[in-house]
């Protein structure tokens, strides 16, 4: 896989040596199937292997198939095709079962704190506490640093977790215990969710971009000013759809930026720029969505953004 | 070694305590934090700017987690440690004006987003009380404010318009006279009890305030009042606040609203005293105050409220027009819903809305405070305040 990256490189988490990584770099990765960014490290896993690059470095082999990797600022997560969990720090441990016997883990996310799982019986848990929720629709689970957003077969988007910064988009700035319909995206079928530290997107089948959630460093895009945020509001607790005059293709959510792709594989982003995570410059916050990159002639699978950084996951 | 740099060792009691205050956050930090000193001994070296920004970006994230209560002390002292370290690096950069502007402003997030140090108490506060006396005295920054106070008329007629009774007034009572207000849980407004204090005399001279805080930086709450939805709150310094906000003519209201300014910044403390009344106390082992700031423009405006204590609030310029009512009457006043502004009312005193019918059974006190008057505002007592003119107030909050 050919990966595009930039902006926080101080552990040398990327193979670049500079600290921070100002423009687009690629690095081709031979046999990578996922990659998971966080602040002081990446993980890879590269042909059914974990390996972990940057403030820390080690290889983990698993045995059977690794069904998905996660991680957050202290731990890896690693989902077995069985079920198993297992959790990488100083040492390698497994995580105690704690669905029902009948029951397997699907998929798992981790937000700082809130891990979430996902299983087979349409279980919903944040690690090791089953909620009462219960849905065989669930397609994807996406954790921001404490709130979580689920997206089912039918385009419906769910969120709970925590909400003082108006990131499950309920319209209030409560907290949440349990999954809720975003009612505000009701009728408009959602294809892709994801959750920024604080702030939330979601893509709807007609390419639009939805956003809501803290905007206190512009990641919302909200603003018609690039160096200004003045004029918008710091917390949106209903989404909203932003006015672009392109269509969307993909979208992914750093910790405090925003970054979509449009259909013609143009990069687009809006949020904290310190580390250059959008684009070479001395500008802190971008608040309007600007151009960054053109990715046309590459076939892009994913955007990948880790807390700091933006990366582009392409065919090669 | 850079004279300034000494000095600002020199604050240190416990240098452990600094170096080994980020290991309880993460294991990573810890790293990036430790490379920023020399192996084996407390030097802190030069060019680290980037990863103290790190170790401090992580942490303002870690910060930003949870509610404020619930964050970790652990985080914020290593939040306070990590601020004095980028301090020190900043300082070795360059000797510019505009680099300890830099290093008041680092100490200052320390100061706000931090928790002290347990064994290095002070060492934040001192090592800006110390810069702040050598960042140049910019003549520039001296504002003429010679004008006559103004009174908004229309403010005094709103305020004329609102039928209620006068809370009692007393000239420097006894003890044992506010006593009997205190127990009874009464509100009451007292005068000339505060003529000794140099506030008085010192801080209408905006220039005071510049001249000893104005590169610090204070938060500063924009916005009509705080349940207004356009309501955000905004870090800046006391210079620029002042500038844009107290004398020039923003048309969004800066308020300086309930902030700790006196054990930030040691050399406005000195300039008030806390009243004798606050000795008086509901409990057995009272705390000293809270004690918090209130300053801003012709305006500024706090929504109908209670809080949980005893509160003295002393007016030291301009003119504030109260409009109390007794928690007996909560709910006439139909206090908000939800858990973060539930001690906030939907009504306001100056206007009747058909959707809160029986608002009229209320019955409002007043008061008016001018420079030198205190007002006694018993716990869980509804207040809505309105400030008539520029105007600085100090409340003291006790239990």
């Amino acid at each position: 896989m050919k990966v595009y990256y930039n902006g926080f490189n101080l552990h040398r988490q990327f193979p670049n040596t500079q600290n921070i990584v100002k423009n687009f770099i690629d690095h081709v990765y031979n046999d990578l199937e996922e990659i998971e960014v966080s602040y002081h490290y990446i993980v890879l896993l590269v042909a059914g292997i974990v390996v972990v690059r940057g403030a820390i470095n080690k290889t983990v082999p698993f045995e059977p198939k690794i069904l998905r990797i996660c991680c957050d600022e202290d731990k890896v997560v690693v989902l077995l095709e069985n079920g198993d969990l297992f959790k990488i720090d100083d040492e390698v441990t497994q995580v105690p079962k704690f669905v029902e016997s009948d029951d397997c883990i699907i998929q798992v996310s981790t937000g700082s704190k809130l891990p979430v799982a996902l299983t087979r019986n349409g279980n919903l848990y944040t690690i090791p506490n089953k909620l009462e929720f219960n849905s065989s629709q669930i397609i994807e689970a996406k954790t921001g640093r404490e709130h979580c957003l689920l997206l089912d077969k039918n385009g419906n988007v769910f969120s709970f977790g925590r909400g003082s910064r108006g990131q499950l988009g309920h319209g209030s700035l409560e907290d949440e215990p349990e999954p809720k319909l975003v009612e505000a995206l009701g009728g408009i079928k959602i294809k892709a969710v994801d959750a920024g530290g604080w702030h939330s997107v979601a893509l709807s089948g007609e390419g639009d971009l939805y956003v809501w959630g803290w905007n206190g460093h512009g990641q919302l895009g909200l603003s018609d000013r690039e160096d200004s945020g003045e004029d918008v509001v710091s917390v949106l607790a209903t989404p909203q759809v932003l006015d672009l005059s392109f269509n969307l293709a993909k979208v992914s959510c750093g910790s405090k930026h925003t970054v979509v792709l449009s259909e013609d594989g143009r990069l687009y982003g809006c949020g904290w720029n310190k580390y250059n995570q959008l684009k070479e410059g001395n500008r802190e916050c971008i608040y309007k969505m600007v151009y960054l990159e053109s990715f046309s002639k590459e076939e892009v699978n994913s955007l990948k953004c880790g807390p700091w950084n933006t990366l582009v996951l392409c065919k090669g | 070694m850079d004279p300034r740099i000494r000095a600002l060792y020199s604050f240190i009691s416990n240098e452990d305590e600094i170096s080994e205050s980020v290991k309880p956050v993460n294991k990573c930090l810890n790293i990036t934090f430790k490379s920023c000193f020399e192996n084996d001994k407390f030097v802190i070296k030069a060019d680290k700017q980037l990863e103290i920004e790190s170790v401090l970006d992580y942490l303002h994230d870690e910060l930003n987690t949870g509610h404020w209560s619930e964050v970790p002390v652990s985080v914020r002292r290593a939040f306070t440690a990590a601020s004095f370290v980028k301090t020190v690096i900043l300082l070795h950069s360059s000797n510019t004006p505009e680099v300890l502007q830099q290093c008041l402003k680092a100490l200052d997030m320390g100061l706000l987003l931090g928790a002290p140090l347990e064994i290095n108490t002070d060492l934040l506060t001192n090592c800006a009380t110390y810069l702040s006396k050598h960042v140049n005295e910019d003549t520039e920054t001296r504002v003429t404010t010679n004008e006559k106070r103004k009174h908004n008329s229309e403010g005094l007629e709103k305020f004329e318009s609102v039928k209620g009774v006068p809370v009692d007034v007393l000239s420097c009572p006894s003890l044992e006279t506010f006593n009997k207000y205190f127990t009874t849980k009464v509100p009451l407004k007292l005068q000339d009890c505060v003529s000794h204090w140099p506030a008085l005399t010192t801080w209408p001279d905006v220039n005071y305030l510049l001249k000893v805080a104005g590169e610090r930086t204070v938060p500063v709450e924009i916005g009509s009042h705080y349940a207004d939805e356009n309501w955000r709150q905004k870090l800046m310094t006391l210079k620029d606040f002042i500038r844009s906000h107290f004398l020039g003519e923003s048309p969004n209201i800066g308020y300086l609203a309930q902030h700790n300014l006196f054990d930030q910044i040691p050399e406005l403390r000195k300039d008030i005293h806390i009243p004798d009344y606050c000795c008086l106390s509901d409990v057995e082992e009272a705390e000293d105050p809270d004690i918090n700031a209130w300053f801003g423009p012709g305006g500024t405006v706090s929504p109908l409220h209670h809080d949980p204590k005893n509160n003295i609030l002393v007016q030291v310029f301009g003119t504030k027009h109260l409009i109390l009512y007794s928690p007996k009457d909560s709910p006439y006043l139909y206090p908000h819903d939800s858990l973060l502004l539930s001690n906030t009312a939907r009504v306001d005193p100056f206007q009747h809305d058909p959707q809160f019918p029986d608002f009229t059974k209320a019955r409002a006190y007043k008061s008016t405070l001018e420079p030198g008057d205190m007002l006694y505002i018993p716990p869980k007592w509804w207040h809505h305040v309105t400030a008539l003119d520029k105007s600085f107030s100090v409340s003291f909050w006790w239990n």
